[in-house]
């Protein structure tokens, strides 16, 4: 997170201000020296570009879609639609920021398909995922956290999944991203495509609502 | 203050967002309310545990398949004939040339007007030596005439050929008059003429292969073999590998193909 409590500007000056401080996610020479290949058309660069990327835009798909094949077909599709942007991409923000916008609009496609297919779904975490013997809570167990680290209850750990998925999908992008994914807000409102005012406003109502479902459980 | 009117910020509080001025307080307010300490402590319990969720790891075969589909986009991304710039096909096709004391450069132009009315795009540079012939395309509506590569890098890319048959300077005098042709059609299908190509690149016209030439082409040719400067119709000797003077027959033809389908030889 890269706000402090120094910076009280409202939207608007915020914006200013923040551009003129320094670009938003300013890209490191890493991603610089990829991007140069990946316009260039290098497939070893896009090799690169999956290796470097392909976990985070899988791991927020998986949250906002909370399905394994769906997340595995948006991921595949978020890396066609940025092959084919790429030439357009002018680096005004980092490239997981940018692939991350991607995947949300892949996924809000999704979610609009859903609801025009009026399809409904509910998820067990004991459910198996395909032909494996693997569970959704075994897919989506705790990666990177220190044993030393204190590990949510399985209880707690369901109570806020079912929680999350009963959010409405705005305030659900939004919580995903800053509080999961751990974006900054400014980076969240690129990916989402709003304006910074609004993600705060998601932000607060969404964790508000998700507290008031975990309340129920 | 009110309750009411710290809740929408408890949430910028938390992630420390709120200006010194705000954060005091509700920092007053929070040491005085139990109800909305509460409320941030849960939101912070609930900011912690939504961080604990932990990351989903992508299966691996998953990321070998979108390594896959990239893999084949890229090679199926190679731009077509019709948008390939000179720098991609100059190199790529030529070939090498006989031995001889005159070379022969023949020199197409394919008006490709199929797709739009009235559009014509730049054909085919075709060079020939007795009888053995290598084609180079020139990139169609690049117009500006700036090509990807330099005369230096073209002329190196031929230099076991170059003594027989020069290097024309893709920035040069004949790759524009043929662009320069492109809308304009010729008056004949086609216009031979022997040329000696000079060291420094300029080439003068010896003779005018036909009774009926339209004297304006020819004009426009010589113009352009004489262009002087930097964009001469030919790579200076010194950078070609050839002799001082090479004699070369010059083939500007017209011919219509259909953007749909590649030009036929």
């Amino acid at each position: 997170m890269v706000f402090t409590r120094s910076m009280t500007l409202d939207d608007e000056e915020f914006r200013s201000a923040a551009a003129a401080a320094q670009p938003l996610s300013a890209r490191t020479t890493y991603e610089s020296e990829l991007l140069e290949k990946l316009k260039a058309n290098d497939a070893d660069a896009f090799d690169r570009f999956v290796d470097s990327y392909s976990g985070d835009v899988f791991s927020l798909l998986y949250r906002l879609t909370e399905n394994a094949d769906d997340a595995a077909e948006l991921t595949q599709e978020t890396f066609l639609n940025a092959y084919r942007s790429i030439g357009r991409f002018r680096g005004d923000s980092g490239l997981k920021t940018w692939l991350f916008r991607i995947a949300v609009n892949e996924s809000r496609n999704r979610f609009r398909w859903w609801k025009r297919r009026r399809r409904e779904r509910t998820i067990s975490l004991d459910a198996t995922i395909g032909d494996s013997e693997m569970t959704l809570s075994d897919v989506i167990a705790d990666r990177g956290i220190s044993p030393e680290e204190e590990v949510l209850s399985r209880e707690r750990r369901a109570a806020l999944h079912a929680a999350l998925l009963d959010l409405p999908i705005a305030f659900r992008e939004a919580v995903i991203l800053v509080d999961i994914e751990g974006l900054s807000y400014e980076e969240s409102a690129i990916a989402l495509d709003i304006g910074i005012g609004t993600v705060k406003s998601r932000i607060s109502r969404g964790r508000e609502e998700l507290r008031r479902r975990l309340k129920a459980f | 203050m009110k309750c009411s009117d710290l809740k929408s910020k408890i949430s910028l509080y938390i992630d420390g967002i709120l200006s010194d001025g705000e954060s005091r307080s509700l920092d007053d307010h929070l040491s005085a309310c139990p109800l909305c300490r509460e409320h941030v402590n849960d939101e912070r319990q609930l900011r912690r545990d939504l961080g604990k969720l932990g990351r989903p790891s992508i299966p691996p075969a998953v990321v070998g398949s979108i390594k896959f589909a990239l893999r084949e986009k890229v090679s199926e991304g190679r731009p077509s004939i019709f948008s390939t710039t000179v720098s991609d096909w100059i190199p790529m096709r030529l070939m090498p040339l006989g031995v001889g004391i005159a070379t022969s450069l023949v020199i197409g132009v394919s008006f490709l007007s199929m797709m739009f009315a009235g559009a014509r795009s730049a054909g085919e540079i075709i060079s020939s030596d007795r009888g053995r012939d290598t084609r180079i395309m020139l990139a169609p509506g690049n117009s500006d005439g700036a090509n990807d590569i330099s005369p230096t890098e073209y002329a190196r890319s031929r230099m076991s050929v170059a003594g027989e048959s020069p290097s024309i300077n893709p920035n040069g005098a004949i790759v524009a008059l043929t662009r320069s042709l492109v809308g304009s059609r010729m008056r004949e299908d086609e216009v031979v003429v022997v040329a000696n190509v000079l060291s420094n690149g300029l080439a003068r016209v010896t003779e005018v292969v036909g009774g009926d030439t339209d004297p304006k082409t020819v004009a426009d040719l010589e113009r352009a073999l004489q262009t002087d400067g930097s964009n001469t119709p030919f790579v200076p000797a010194v950078m070609d590998n050839r002799g001082e003077n090479v004699r070369v027959v010059l083939k500007f033809k017209t011919v219509n193909v259909s953007t749909r389908t590649a030009p036929k030889r």
